[in-house]
């Protein structure tokens, strides 16, 4: 053991910078941290050394959207506004918790705030070894492996009566995105029971939702491509809010189409909308939406987008 | 594609373009986007061409400014931390793990945890870097320490993985290292680099460390803090010390 008392614990600091410190001898350190600005400068000093020297490598391109989807399965409010009656609710939506009554978009983002933040000890911002170990055991919830095809979100879903119900939901994904619900089979218009929706009743297409909906449109956004090429239309009446997929390819397995709200200062996840092969994808969109686009994203959506804007375009008022 | 399942009236024509077999509202509609259409005041359409935000913070924002969006519950922040040093956070966590399942289990618990609680991150103690880097490597010695005691339970036999020091030359070597980096270690004497390998990337205590070396354990701790100071002076970060 090295020098404690008077002198500075340098050889045990460095040890400790590397993670080479058994339980006992960080907590010794850590004591000592807590109280020695020298230490602490030291051990700033090495960390920043060890982390030039640490490469970057592209990580496996699958690992971004295996962390959106376990962020905190509370982390999404649902995306439709209380107050927003123009959209249709999708089936399986009275699951979730009522959206908070915001009525503007960010709320489909502003995640709630962590939990109330309890600082132990020396926790102030210095990651000591005794709070990461703590740490394990109080990890959010989807914290341990994740499966893309079945994150926290999708396993809360009432998935077999929905699908009972011969509504061909998409559920999906941007698990900690507001709007993650994309409907391609059909709707109950006006939020009725649709958790236990009658089975023998044949439920209209969202298609033909979607063609009522163009017929008589609320407002309609065209998605243009960067050529100007119309490829997609977000259209919004009293049957509620369709994506029309016009021209988009069918994307390869794993792949989908996500909506965003770009009014923000960030994008804002509005759904994702399958892969392609639907050309008629309900939606949930805010009144207030002003422009919109799509990208390419991975099935289970992400948080933010990492691909290039596939189309857009602005809601305009029929 | 399977067939039939695109049911939309819009029927691709022979070039993939949809054709015009829908209803006379819709390709009313449909000709709303063309030139000239004031019915849906297309001509006034505002296309979106980058992403709002995103590239704000890609382009300027410091790490300070990204977590205290992520604090904010911004998650195009939380995206910018992972496209600036989800890299590195991967690189330590698959060398210290070597099993890339259980890497990825660190680099998620990482990110999670970094938005569950962003104020966990005090950046007058040093940058998001490292900070992430140091998150990362104590998951990762977690996990690979549950994974052996596992193993342990099954094999009754606790191995020591073999020195890896190769693996530290080349890692270094890596073009993602900076070539001031990779002066650096050049650096090091020999001993002071395969203690730093050994401890750091190998994920291994200074005991273990000392036991696969052969070498007194005061002598491990003595050489990581020798490595380490001359990294740092090679590296000319050595700044005024108290």
């Amino acid at each position: 053991m090295s020098t404690f008392g008077t002198e500075h614990p340098l050889d045990d600091v460095a040890a400790y910078a590397v993670g080479a410190l058994d339980e006992v001898e960080a907590r010794i350190v850590e004591a000592h941290l807590a109280v020695c600005g020298f230490c602490q400068f030291e051990l700033a000093a090495h960390r920043d050394a060890l982390a030039r020297l640490t490469p970057d490598e592209p990580a496996p391109p699958a690992l971004w959207a295996r962390i959106v989807a376990s962020l905190p399965a509370d982390a999404g409010p649902a995306p439709r506004p209380a107050a927003d009656t123009r959209s249709a609710p999708p089936p399986g939506d009275t699951a979730r918790p009522a959206p908070p009554a915001a009525g503007r978009p960010p709320t489909l983002r502003r995640l709630p705030p962590p939990g109330p933040a309890e600082r132990r000890p020396g926790e102030d911002g210095e990651p000591l070894e005794r709070d990461r170990r703590e740490d394990d055991r109080t990890r959010p919830p989807g914290g341990g492996p994740a499966h893309l095809a079945g994150g926290p979100r999708q396993r809360q879903r009432p998935l077999g009566r929905v699908l009972q119900a011969a509504a061909a939901l998409v559920v999906v994904a941007g698990l900690a995105v507001g709007a993650t619900l994309a409907l391609t089979g059909d709707d109950d218009d006006g939020g009725g029971d649709v958790a236990q929706p009658p089975a023998t009743e044949p439920v209209p297409p969202v298609q033909q939702l979607a063609q009522a909906a163009l017929d008589d449109p609320t407002s309609l956004a065209v998605l243009a491509g960067e050529d100007q090429q119309p490829l997609a239309r977000l259209v919004t009446g009293d049957t509620g809010a369709f994506v029309v997929l016009d021209d988009l390819p069918p994307l390869p397995a794993g792949r989908a189409y996500q909506l965003w709200s770009v009014d923000e200062a960030a994008p804002v996840s509005l759904g994702v909308l399958g892969n392609g092969e639907r050309t008629w994808v309900a939606v949930t969109v805010p009144e207030s939406t002003g422009t919109v686009a799509i990208s390419e994203a991975p099935a289970t959506g992400e948080v933010a987008p990492t691909g290039p804007i596939v189309a857009s375009g602005a809601v305009q008022p029929a | 594609m399977r067939p039939g399942t695109r049911t939309s009236p819009v029927r691709p024509d022979a070039h993939g373009r949809p054709t015009d077999q829908r209803s006379a509202t819709e390709r009313r509609i449909r000709r709303g986007h063309g030139p000239g259409c004031a019915r849906l005041g297309v001509g006034r359409i505002r296309l979106c061409r980058k992403w709002p935000g995103v590239s704000d913070l890609s382009d300027g924002s410091d790490d300070h400014a990204l977590v205290s969006a992520v604090l904010r519950r911004d998650q195009g922040a939380l995206g910018e931390i992972y496209r600036r040093y989800g890299g590195a956070v991967w690189s330590l966590s698959r060398r210290v793990c070597r099993d890339a399942g259980l890497a990825e289990e660190v680099c998620q618990t990482v990110f999670a945890e970094l938005w569950s609680r962003p104020d966990r991150f005090d950046p007058s103690r040093g940058r998001l870097r490292p900070w992430l880097l140091t998150q990362a490597h104590a998951r990762a010695v977690d996990a690979v320490r549950s994974e052996e005691a596992r193993r342990r339970r099954h094999e009754r036999e606790a191995q020591l993985s073999p020195p890896a020091a190769v693996e530290f030359e080349s890692s270094v070597q890596a073009s993602a290292i900076a070539d001031d980096v990779r002066r650096a270690v050049d650096q090091l004497h020999p001993d002071e680099r395969d203690v730093i390998q050994l401890a750091y990337f190998g994920g291994h205590s200074y005991r273990q460390t000392a036991a696969l070396l052969g070498a007194p354990e005061g002598t491990v701790k003595s050489r990581i803090r020798a490595g380490l100071e001359h990294l740092r002076r090679a590296l000319g970060n050595e700044e005024v010390t108290p």
